[in-house]
């Protein structure tokens, strides 16, 4: 009798009408609320695999561990490869998230990995997934986002990317010392970065020497 | 120190471990939106969502269809409908209505 009763009825329109970016961004709120209430800066470092997040998270820490204290989340699809690099070079405290496949980070899985974070840190540097789209569709809710760029991805990187560079506060031009050998003129990416997102600060760096990473430090006024 | 790591995506059914993308991300937030709207009307099953898409997300609408019927099979609403607007601007992905069935307890007293 109920089957028949459905049957008549058939299935109902429920209006939902909610805006899943905007969702996004009250998560991401959350996340810059947290921090705020912490007094903790936080950093979103972006980039390829390979480009150099990780080696510029480590020279960052080797500078800063002494005069702050520095948390590192490490984000990667599997393994903590990552973190194990960074360990060791003066951070409080290393974390690393496994998306066990998503190609990004978001503010909610940050907000799970904050849970286990010491609230006595007052500088946060958390690397994304190595990807140039997905992440740049996902804030984390941090104060400022750096994308990591090498030299070896590449003269069209840029260009190929416009909503990841167009989302970035600072961009890092990495491996700088190999440019003239896989043969890319520094020049072209920097202009599409000056058509892609204007007035955007650059810092060349080395990150395995560590030429550059003072510049960075510098440009994020840490 | 090498903290304890937090581990997502792990474990949660056959149907997302096919591989990631982030359609995956976006279509269990819509699956989450659409849950939670019908939890009140203690739905039997979801027939149907609409959403409406801006072009600048550059969202795979395959994918996204893709990822949010298997989440809804998993979930117990298999063959849901997924209509997808895309507008010509703007980064909105929004879940603008579904259509569900009520369950047997909805027609108790």
């Amino acid at each position: 009798m109920r089957l028949f009763e459905l049957a008549e009825r058939g299935p109902v329109e429920i209006v939902i009408d909610e805006d899943i970016q905007a969702r996004q961004e009250e998560l991401a709120e959350r996340n810059r609320q947290w921090f705020r209430e912490r007094g903790m800066r936080a950093f979103d470092i972006a980039g390829s695999v390979g480009s150099g997040k990780t080696s510029l998270i480590a020279a960052l820490v080797e500078r800063l561990g002494g005069r702050h204290a520095v948390g590192v989340i490490a984000g990667d699809v599997a393994t903590t490869h990552d973190a194990e690099q960074v360990t060791g070079k003066g951070a409080r405290q290393v974390l690393q998230i496994n998306t066990g496949g998503m190609c990004h980070l978001d503010a909610r899985l940050v907000h799970q990995a904050l849970q286990k974070l010491q609230s006595s840190l007052d500088l946060l540097f958390i690397e994304n997934v190595g990807n140039l789209i997905c992440p740049s569709y996902f804030s984390l809710g941090v104060e400022a986002r750096v994308v990591v760029v090498s030299a070896s991805e590449g003269t069209h990187v840029i260009e190929k990317h416009p909503a990841m560079f167009g989302s970035a506060d600072l961009v890092v031009l990495n491996k700088v010392d190999i440019a003239q050998a896989v043969k890319v003129d520094l020049s072209r990416p920097i202009c599409d970065l000056r058509a892609t997102r204007p007035g955007v600060p650059v810092v060349r760096t080395n990150c395995l020497t560590g030429e550059g990473v003072d510049e960075v430090a510098t440009a994020l006024n840490l | 120190m090498l903290a304890e790591g937090v581990s997502v995506g792990r474990g949660t059914g056959p149907a997302i471990e096919r591989g990631y993308v982030h359609e995956l991300s976006i279509a269990s937030q819509v699956w989450e939106s659409v849950a939670r709207a019908a939890s009140p009307h203690r739905a039997r099953r979801v027939k149907s969502i609409k959403l409406e898409i801006g072009a600048l997300q550059m969202i795979e609408e395959d994918q996204l269809t893709f990822w949010l019927q298997a989440l809804a099979e998993r979930e117990g609403s298999p063959g849901v409908e997924v209509e997808i607007t895309t507008l010509p601007q703007g980064t909105q992905v929004r879940v603008v209505s579904a259509e569900i069935e009520l369950s047997d307890e909805h027609d108790q007293p």
